[in-house]
């Protein structure tokens, strides 16, 4: 089905309902763009790749209440815990912002943990994804295992017809299905007359729900439409296999190489290059922040007499007291270590509990970094190191070796095997 | 510099002050606290009492040692946690029982009260007066003055100074006031950026000059730019080994002011550092020495003429080159290169436009700025004259800063921030430039500088490296604007 561009505010419009909160990509002020809620004098921001500030607020506010509790009038002890999940549609999402979502679900609802302030949140989120058309120079997510055309975990994915006149629209989830049913007023069943079946979808969704992946919607949505929308625009409920018009496809012009970087990572936390790098962080905190998938948390009280609120709020690994114990000692105090810890975390860490990279590839922190301190180059970087005096891939595979000492394993020629030992650095 | 010392008791002491007084009924009451010098109007206020005057009970008396004491934190504090106004008094200049205490208070609490206007504040929440020991009416005319103004005015949470009013938690705080109105924030857009073009002639010598101090073991380290994977952008580049120095840039994107990094690079290295030294890092060097960060003998200053450098994105003069004042260093060792024109620009423009807005506006205006701010400390790690060893942000055990992101947390923030570098801030602008969400930071910045200007003819900082910044001293010839 087709989604044309003019109908994509009245179908906003409708969308937006008293019970639910549409979230787009917007402006909000200064060079700030993020996901804000719908409403008529906002300024959209459709065009942008990617929104400065991540949708990772929609599902885990920087700051969110968890619970009130205090004494009331009797003097008994109460706590309230808070919950405020509304249903939410974010419109609008980009392929790496889904991909990051899928992270984001992978901690805090899986591994024997559901978090509960994070799950009703995400069971009430509709996730309307856009296919990429332009990726900007920042973009890396097809190195990352991402694509920028498909958002597989989406529940309702757009694309660009080549035209540019429309969007295809499909459901990916059956939670898709049915909410596309209400958008029936708004979308065209595809011009029969057209030919060129197939060729867009046909590899990516492997998720996706049964129905075929070149024409997946029609099966239910076209049931209820006419009950709900009797002013259909749509011409002739043909359902007779409409074809899908060709949509744009696009790829990065930033890729870097990440085979082997797991691998290699696991040996190089005493490597020198962790100090080269970290001089010019300035530990500030908008790399983690502008992150869609960094999920740190701290949590802390505001008490007022005899009442109080328990809340968690972002925290972020560059700061110093993020590791600060109790007794003043703290593990990370010298920025190098933070900086290690952040760049581990997304590229190696994560990869062993969860069994992907915890980087999407979306390219914020490139941009935004206020010293251009670039993940990118990092991963050059290790691509360049040989572990072994073998350059070739396959190396790393025979030494997984994860938690032993970092050096001794290369026993073969390359005297000293400079890049693994760990430098005489003077760490403050 | 503001004194940081604070202890857990001030804060649970605000908590309590602010807390006794019942929520008000109708009519409003005002919350006031009235931070007073334990050697005057406390007892003042002792006297006041003796003498069975009458006066409202919305103020509470908060005893501090001097004036002096009184760190405007402790007034932001007390407004975010619920007052409705601040009120602090003092001995008469000339009585302090620490001889000088209240004439540093007078400093920074006129230039204080000058910046919460500024933000929106109206001017009768936060007042100051001497009240002398014997000034038992003074103090009770004071007090039903300040409580009958505040009462009119309302309560503060209305004007969203209160707690946890608005805030980023749920992505739902789209600003009302459009900065565009303001006319002078965003640079004039310049459709694609140029390729840079290396200023060859400092660039050479840059390289050179790096080649030569490292061959002959004169530095250990040039601290310069380097390249990037992207075209239009630049990056702080680190060079300890001569035939790196190849590596080295010098064009028109090298956007970021390096003399911070030498404090930290100064404890990790033996030899000296060779600086690349535009007007911004020398000036912060200066500063940087008269706060002791560094000692003149570590740097070896190479200078380098400066004509604006420029946003990679858009190709435009960036806002912070396009108000400087000193393109070319202040101090140097050695000039590379023949020194840029230096330009008359006025540096003021933006703040005087924001001036004339009414306090309800420019109120809106940094309300949707505070909203924005997302708390990743990018302005205060940049900036070379933040050289506290712990924030007041880290302080979690006095617990200035709550972590909460919201209106009132991140306003604290940036006032407090404003306050502790604005007496010797360079006005490089690296905070608003590296502000990811483009908060108008230089425009409180320029409102401090402003304002020590015109009360204390402070001038520029950093054109040399000494300490005169104009809260660190004072003038018995003082103005004395609302005592």
């Amino acid at each position: 089905m087709l989604l044309p561009k003019d109908r994509l505010t009245p179908l906003l419009e409708h969308l937006q309902t008293p019970s639910v909160r549409l979230y787009v990509p917007a402006q909000a002020g200064g060079k700030t763009t993020r996901f804000a809620l719908y409403e008529p004098h906002i300024t959209t921001a459709f065009h942008l790749v990617n929104t400065a500030l991540p949708p990772k607020d929609l599902l885990f506010p920087q700051t969110q209440k968890m619970y009130r509790y205090g004494f009331d009038e009797a003097g008994v002890p109460y706590i309230d815990p808070i919950h405020d999940a509304d249903e939410v549609i974010v419109f609008g999402l980009r392929p790496c912002d889904m991909a990051s979502i899928e992270c984001m679900d992978a901690v805090f609802l899986t591994k024997g943990y559901v978090d509960e302030f994070y799950a009703p949140r995400r069971e009430r989120l509709l996730a309307v994804a856009i296919g990429c058309t332009a990726p900007a120079k920042t973009c890396f997510c097809d190195s990352m295992g991402g694509d920028a055309n498909e958002a597989p975990q989406a529940d309702i994915q757009l694309n660009e017809t080549v035209d540019g006149a429309a969007w295809v629209v499909r459901a990916n989830t059956a939670k898709g299905t049915d909410a596309l049913a209400s958008w029936s007023a708004y979308l065209l069943e595809e011009a029969p007359g057209e030919t060129a079946p197939a060729p867009a979808p046909a590899p990516a969704p492997a998720p996706a729900p049964a129905p075929a992946s070149a024409t997946p919607a029609p099966t239910p949505a076209p049931a209820p439409a006419p009950a709900s929308a009797s002013a259909t625009p749509a011409p002739t409920p043909a359902s007779a296999a409409p074809h899908t018009p060709e949509i744009k496809q696009t790829a990065c012009t930033l890729r870097v190489d990440m085979t082997g970087v797991k691998e290699k990572l696991d040996a190089l936390y005493e490597h020198e290059l962790w100090e080269r790098i970290a001089k010019k962080c300035v530990t500030c905190g908008t790399c983690t922040y502008v992150c869609p998938t960094c999920h740190c948390f701290d949590i802390g009280q505001e008490n007022r007499m005899r009442e109080g609120e328990r809340f968690r709020s972002w925290d972020s690994c560059m700061f110093s007291n993020y590791t600060l114990m109790a007794g003043h000692h703290n593990p990370r105090a010298d920025k190098m270590p933070r900086v290690r810890q952040r760049f581990l975390h997304k590229l190696c860490f994560f990869e062993d509990r969860y069994g992907r990279s915890l980087c999407v590839g979306c390219g914020r922190c490139v941009e935004q970094c206020p010293v251009a301190l670039d993940i990118t180059e990092l991963i050059d970087e290790i691509g360049r190191i040989t572990p072994s005096a073998s350059p070739s891939a396959p190396a790393p595979a025979s030494t997984p070796a994860p938690a032993s000492a970092p050096a001794p394993a290369p026993t073969t020629s390359a005297p000293s095997a400079a890049p693994l030992t760990p430098p005489p650095a003077k760490e403050a | 510099m503001v004194n940081q010392i604070a202890s857990e008791q001030d804060s649970i002491a605000m908590d309590t002050a602010v807390g006794e007084t019942p929520l008000p009924e109708t009519p409003f009451e005002p919350r006031i606290v009235a931070f007073a010098c334990h050697w005057c109007t406390y007892s003042g206020a002792d006297l006041a009492g003796l003498n069975r005057m009458n006066y409202p009970a919305n103020v509470k008396l908060l005893r501090v040692p001097c004036s002096g004491r009184v760190n405007p934190q402790y007034v932001l504090t007390a407004l975010n946690k619920g007052c409705d106004g601040v009120l602090v008094c003092g001995c008469h200049p000339g009585d302090c029982h620490y001889a000088t205490g209240n004439y540093f208070a007078k400093r920074r609490l006129m230039a204080f009260k000058r910046l919460l206007e500024f933000s929106g504040l109206q001017p009768e929440r936060f007042q100051v007066r001497w009240i002398s020991g014997s000034e038992a009416g003074k103090f009770r005319d004071t007090v039903i003055q300040v409580c009958e103004e505040i009462r009119a005015l309302g309560p503060l949470e209305g004007d969203s100074w209160g707690v946890d009013k608005g805030g980023t938690g749920d992505g739902s705080c789209v600003p009302v006031f459009d900065e565009a109105k303001t006319g002078t924030h965003e640079p004039s857009p310049c459709p694609q950026p140029s390729p840079p073009s290396p200023l060859s002639t400092p660039q050479n010598a840059l390289r050179e000059r790096a080649r030569e101090l490292l061959q002959s073991g004169e530095v250990s380290l040039v601290i310069g730019w380097g390249a990037t994977r992207f075209e239009n952008r630049t990056t702080p580049l680190f060079v300890t080994q001569a035939e790196e120095a190849e590596q080295l840039l010098f064009n028109e994107y090298c956007t970021n002011t390096l003399a911070k990094y030498a404090v930290r690079e100064k404890e990790l290295t033996s030899g000296r550092i060779a600086l690349a030294t535009r007007g911004c890092e020398s000036r912060a060097v200066n500063r940087m020495l008269a706060d002791r960060q560094l000692q003149r003998s570590d740097l070896v200053l190479l200078g380098l003429p400066c004509s604006g450098m420029r946003d990679d994105a858009t190709g435009a003069v960036l806002t912070k080159c396009a108000t400087c004042t000193h393109r070319n260093p202040v101090v140097f060792d050695e000039m590379l290169g023949e020194p840029a024109p230096e330009e008359e620009v006025d540096r003021f423009e933006e703040l005087r436009g924001l001036e004339a807005l009414d306090i309800r506006q420019r109120l809106a205006w940094f309300d949707a700025a505070w909203m924005r701010c997302i708390r990743c400390y990018a302005c205060r790690e940049v900036c070379p004259v933040c050289t506290c060893r712990e924030c007041f942000v880290d302080q979690e055990r006095v617990g200035w800063q709550g972590k909460q992101a919201n209106r009132a947390e991140n306003r604290f923030y940036n006032l407090t921030r404003v306050f502790h570098i604005g007496d010797r801030c360079i006005e490089c602008g690296e905070c608003e430039r590296a502000c990811p969400m483009g908060l108008p930071l230089m425009a409180l910045n320029r409102k401090f500088v402003s304002d020590l200007d015109t009360l204390f003819a402070s001038g520029e900082a950093g054109l040399s490296d000494e300490a005169d910044n104009a809260l660190g001293r004072y003038d018995l010839a003082d103005t004395e604007e609302f005592m």
